[in-house]
């Protein structure tokens, strides 16, 4: 079954796919998906209790977005909270977009929070995280940078 | 900080602990009774007939309406809770907390149709 409406408006959902070079990690704050990822949500559900579950020994370094402040207007003391589900992602391997304009369904703006500092084998953490092929792969390149992008134009 | 800010932040951190992440809480109430509660579709079994004709008056319920779901929010689950304990109440007299993200503990604000039903 796919992520109805109401479910997509209630719950802030962890998405995962990849971009054949990397694995991602998606939070929808409570937004609307793009309509290519709407049927994910049994794996999506499958690895998420599997990245908790694993004692894997995979724990990385983790670089954080600079632009954060500016880009979410938080101060620096709310922005230790806003992290830490971002940076518990990528310290396993992930890259970890959150959506940029909460409160706003419809908008599809997102931008990278945390990442593993040095670059991962995504042959690794598939075998790791026991992904199958299920996993959806976007066409392009997800952004690496720290600027705000348009989801929709990448899945 | 405020007792409802203060329960309502209480909450989104025991859900941000547990990993547990609905789009939004808030905490509703008004004298001594108050509810935190979360995002979601109420049941038609369990709204109060005050807050279901007024959520009427702007649109249809579970629908897209103004951009968002009507009798979805967090906002609408908490004060029926409140509605059910204080039924004398007028749906501007509820006070409500700061809506929390729980994963991010970030403030939301409400959304067109909460300000409409509650005078926000």
């Amino acid at each position: 079954m796919a992520y109805s409406l109401l479910e997509q408006h209630a719950r802030d959902l962890d998405i995962f796919l990849s971009d054949g070079s990397k694995l991602i990690h998606i939070a929808s704050a409570g937004g609307a998906l793009p309509k290519s990822i709407l049927e994910s949500d049994v794996y999506n559900d499958n690895i998420l209790s599997s990245i908790s579950q694993i004692d894997s020994n995979l724990n990385f370094e983790v670089d954080i977005n600079p632009n954060l402040i500016e880009i979410l207007n938080l101060n620096e003391n709310e922005i230790e909270n806003y992290i830490k589900s971002f940076v518990d992602m990528a310290s396993k391997g992930f890259y970890s977009y959150d959506k940029t304009r909460i409160g706003n369904f419809e908008d599809q703006t997102f931008h990278l929070v945390a990442k593993p500092s040095s670059p991962t084998n995504p042959n690794i953490l598939f075998e790791t995280y026991e992904l199958n092929e299920n996993l959806i792969i976007s066409n392009l390149s997800f952004p690496n940078d720290y600027q705000v992008f348009n989801l929709s134009e990448y899945v | 900080m405020t007792g409802l800010e203060r329960r309502t932040y209480k909450f989104a951190l025991a859900l941000q602990r547990k990993k547990d992440h609905p789009a939004a809480v808030i905490g509703a109430g008004k004298s001594y009774f108050k509810n935190v509660n979360r995002s979601g579709p109420i049941s038609p079994h369990l709204i109060s007939s005050k807050l279901r004709i007024k959520l009427l008056t702007i649109g249809e319920m579970y629908a897209p309406v103004n951009g968002n779901f009507l009798g979805c929010c967090a906002e609408v689950n908490a004060a029926n809770r409140v509605l059910h304990k204080l039924p004398h109440l007028k749906l501007y007299e509820i006070d409500f907390a700061n809506a929390r993200r729980p994963r991010t503990m970030q403030i939301i604000p409400p959304c067109l149709n909460c300000k409409i039903t509650f005078s926000l």
